[in-house]
């Protein structure tokens, strides 16, 4: 037992060396492998040139106002306007499962029907993009915007269906029945009752889904091919077609600030994330 | 309890979203055991797409590489993950906010942007594009979700349950291994689990920082199915992808349920 | 006397089996412990009684080893202890979620500081067996289940056994029955006293429910804002409250304020007589019981006689609870449903009330402005 008195000892007289030990390794895993590429993608896009550790850097702008021009606006515009119609598109959808599964399902299917709704969860969108090929293919639908407002819809519900359910979960049911006591009908109980208090679940479900979905590539790359262009393929095409690095990058860090912004405002009027 | 027209309504709905979303994966199920490559036509069963799948090589090599990646990484990224869990949630220190902050960055950021930046990385550090720097990448994105995962067990078992074992003669190391440990095992788990899958379905960083001669499976479907080509070969080897994701995504629901 | 033999641990020559001196705690700002001292008797069942919030626990938890305080002293058994980490103090304690390992049956939960303690396999289930004995709990039907298996009851007598198995010089409990519905409280209430007989060992007992300490305990200390107010019997903290906060905190109080001249306290509704030492002069509080007063007819011939309105009677069975008017402030009078003009009682009857000095359970000095 002596080795671990000492053991105890050392951690309760070098606390701060323990937590270094602790959490340092991590840490340092996600600087270098996470936080120091991202450093390295601001500098390229201010114009910095770098191939194995040669350095010459001149530093401009120039890429900004390339990713600002007009094409590339339009896009981000188009971007904005796919994940927004998914987003609707999948609350619409979502919703009403959710409260089925929430409210009025009975108790036994209930862990069936979560589980259910998660599985599709872990699987990547690659493959359930794959997996609607077929159908629109059959359909003759293959490269039409509408497969791809269906694809996305298709692989972003689940992410709308759990924090939506977890929210509904919650709900008090004798809040409805007060409400029926008082006289609303069920239709206006749901309206001044119910979807208020579901706010937070669409909240949650709206940032899982719109966030993510404007920089979508899978999806309006493999069902749109060349007609639909995202933020998404623009990124893959100038990196890994025309290695345009830098002005892909600009592009990005861009795209990354939207991201950055719609979760802080976010955070400000809601709070926590619930999923 | 008998249900009311609107909700039978709205069961139908469910049911109809349901569909929506197993109807494509079954498809795909089933023209993978299709005889013939014409599709939306089923002229009988067969295994032989499964057998050409097992005789092709290139998907064996695959195979290994995925299965590589995901464990290897699924191992390192429990280590680290469960370290910075544990000090976060144990350890009384300052400025906890800020690194539980920075652990969270990676699930927030778009994997896209992630992909291009480690590729921007390695050009800039000179690794040669492979089987390293796939691993490194995948490492990167799941630390953050064991993090996630286990913080939220560690934390969420009465913290009484270690002072009664100190209460009870159990130092700090023993009541660690003895009641810490055996506790935060199904979040510990649960974790791997979600690091494997992550890391053996994962395309877009895989298509981003591989280099040549290294392909995994997702990498297999991407490149043959980029111009639209669906087939039975394809919809077989999809089906033996969902259905490992699936199997472990049913141990991981079984897991969580149960305890509630 | 019995119960002395089977406390066979218990170092002779020691009386003071726990001692808190001069106990600071701060947690941010707020103080937690406030220059506290307590002396706690061997045998003692002593109840730390306060609102939540008053340090109750945190003064537990100092005497657990679960807290270190920023000053002062913690002596256990003679021992100056205030350095051990809990393990290497002889205590145990019952947490107020009661903390039983759910991954280890009742048996498993019992053993455990046993074995860590490291005795034979045979004499861990002698002892486990004892325990579950001890706190009613046939071993043959419990020992193998698992903590989720049992009532809300049955898991508090396997806390209680767990802590008791490794025989402490003291066992701590912090509010333990808080989650008991009232039926279960009350004959758990009775039980833990029969155990503490039974054992000898010193129970600590944290608890905000007065009536819980005054049911139990050998003597209490009130805690009130990290200071202890009062220590002293139950009998003493209800009769002779200290203070102010003890008279209204323990049980029910009216209370009036007045100015003290030669024993009399001048009053919105008129002179009351009192006993105190109090100098002439001085603002005090007079604190009465509402079961001191007596009406109508039993109340004449009374030193301080009043009349005034009855504003409402609630029946609660053995009593009546009656509400009067006096001037500007209402009392709250117990009637027993035994008096001979219980019945008669109606609201808004004018009614006498009375009582002599020296029924009131204090007279306190109000702080000088």
């Amino acid at each position: 037992m002596s080795w671990m008195e000492s053991l105890i000892d050392f951690v309760r007289k070098y606390k701060l060396l323990v937590a270094l030990l602790v959490l340092g390794p991590p840490l340092i895993y996600l600087t270098v492998y996470f936080f120091a590429p991202f450093l390295i993608t601001i500098l390229y896009s201010f114009g910095f040139i770098g191939r194995r550790g040669v350095v010459t850097w001149e530093f401009t702008i120039k890429y900004y106002q390339q990713a600002l021009r007009w094409v590339y606006l339009k896009v981000f515009y188009n971007s904005v306007v796919l994940a927004a119609i998914t987003t609707v598109g999948s609350i619409l959808m979502a919703y009403p499962v959710a409260y089925f599964i929430a409210v009025k399902a009975p108790k036994k299917w209930k862990n069936l029907l979560v589980v259910s709704v998660m599985v599709p969860y872990w699987v990547d969108f690659l493959l359930r993009t794959y997996a609607l090929m077929n159908i629109f293919t059959m359909m003759k639908m293959m490269f039409t915007y509408e497969a791809v407002v269906i694809g996305m819809i298709y692989d972003y519900l689940p992410f709308m269906v759990l924090p939506l359910y977890a929210n509904l979960e919650k709900l008090d049911k004798s809040l409805l029945e007060a409400s029926y006591t008082l006289g609303a009908s069920p239709f206006k109980t749901f309206l001044k009752v119910t979807l208020p208090l579901s706010k937070p679940g669409i909240a949650s479900g709206t940032i899982l889904v719109f966030v993510p979905a404007i920089g979508e590539f899978i999806v309006p790359s493999m069902l749109g091919g060349v007609s639909v262009t995202t933020i998404g393929t623009l990124t893959w095409d100038l990196f890994l077609k025309f290695h345009n690095w830098w002005r892909g990058a600009a592009l990005s860090i861009l795209y990354i600030a939207v991201v950055l912004i719609t979760l802080i405002i976010y955070m400000r009027k809601v709070g926590e994330l619930e999923i | 309890m008998s249900m009311s027209l609107r909700d039978k309504l709205m069961g139908l709905y469910s049911a109809f979203v349901y569909a929506f979303l197993y109807v494509p994966i079954i498809i795909v199920i089933i023209f993978s055991f299709n005889e013939s490559r014409t599709l939306g036509q089923f002229t009988g069963f067969s295994l032989k797409w499964y057998q050409v799948l097992l005789e092709d090589k290139v998907v064996w090599v695959a195979f290994y590489n995925s299965l590589n990646v995901a464990v290897i990484t699924t191992l390192v990224s429990l280590f680290l993950g469960t370290l910075a869990a544990y000090g976060m949630v144990r350890l009384d220190i300052g400025g906890k906010g800020a690194v539980d902050s920075l652990l969270y960055v990676p699930i927030i950021i778009p994997e896209i942007a992630e992909a291009l930046s480690l590729l921007l990385f390695y050009k800039f550090t000179g690794y040669e594009l492979g089987w390293l720097t796939v691993l490194l990448g995948h490492i990167a994105f799941d630390i953050s979700f064991v993090y996630v995962v286990v913080r939220a067990r560690l934390a969420g078992f009465d913290r009484s349950l270690e002072e009664a074992s100190l209460t009870l003669g159990a130092n700090e190391v023993q009541t660690f291994l003895k009641v810490t440990l055996p506790l935060s095992m199904p979040g510990i788990i649960a974790a791997a689990l979600i690091a494997f899958t992550l890391s053996f379905d994962d395309f877009i960083k895989t298509a981003f920082t591989t280099g040549p001669g290294f392909q995994t499976l997702p990498l297999i479907i991407w490149s043959q199915s980029a111009r639209g080509g669906v087939g039975p070969e394809l919809n077989a080897l999809t089906t033996v992808i969902m259905a490992i994701s699936m199997t472990i995504a049913y141990i991981y629901a079984k897991l969580t349920m149960e305890k509630q | 006397m019995e119960m002395m033999e089977k406390a066979e641990y218990i170092t002779p020559e020691v009386e003071d089996m726990v001692v808190l001196r001069n106990i600071v705690k701060r947690f941010g700002k707020v103080v937690a412990s406030d220059h506290v001292n307590i002396e706690i008797k061997r045998n003692e069942f002593f109840s730390l009684l306060g609102p939540s919030g008053s340090g109750k626990t945190t003064l537990l938890r100092i005497i657990a080893g679960l807290e270190k305080p920023d000053e002062g002293v913690v002596i256990l058994e003679g021992k100056d202890v205030t350095n051990l980490p809990p393990y290497k103090r002889n205590i145990g304690m019952v947490f107020q979620h009661l903390a039983l390992f759910p991954h280890m049956t009742v048996f498993e939960n019992i053993a455990y500081g046993l074995r860590l303690r490291k005795f034979p396999e045979d004499e861990i289930k002698r002892r486990v067996y004892d325990a579950l004995e001890l706190v009613k709990m046939p071993p043959e039907t419990f020992a193998e289940r698992k903590p989720s298996q049992l009532s809300g009851g049955q898991q508090q007598r396997v806390a209680i056994a767990r802590a008791l198995v490794t025989q402490p010089a003291v066992l701590l409990l912090d509010e333990p029955l808080g989650a008991l519905d009232l039926k279960i409280r009350q004959h758990m209430m009775l039980e833990l006293k029969r155990i503490q007989r039974t054992v000898g060992t010193t129970f600590v007992y944290v608890t905000h429910d007065q009536g819980e300490a005054l049911v139990m305990s050998d003597r209490i200390a009130v805690i009130h804002e990290g200071r202890v107010e009062q220590v002293g019997s139950p009998y003493e903290v209800y009769e002779k409250p200290r203070t102010k906060f003890v008279a209204n905190f323990i049980g029910e109080a009216n209370f009036f304020e007045g100015t003290l001249r030669d024993g009399t306290v001048e009053t919105s509704f008129g002179a009351v007589k009192v006993a105190t030492d109090i100098p002439s002069g001085r603002r005090v509080v007079v604190s009465l019981r509402p079961e001191r007063i007596r009406v109508g007819k039993a109340a004449e011939g009374a030193e301080n006689v009043f009349e005034g309105k009855i504003r409402e009677i609630v029946y609660k069975g053995d009593i009546l609870i009656v509400m009067v008017a006096l001037d500007d402030i209402e009392i709250k009078v117990n009637v027993p449903a035994t008096h001979p003009e219980a019945r008669k009682l109606r609201e808004g009857d004018i009614i006498r009330v009375g009582w002599d000095s020296g029924d009131e359970a204090g007279v306190f000095e109000l702080e000088a402005e």
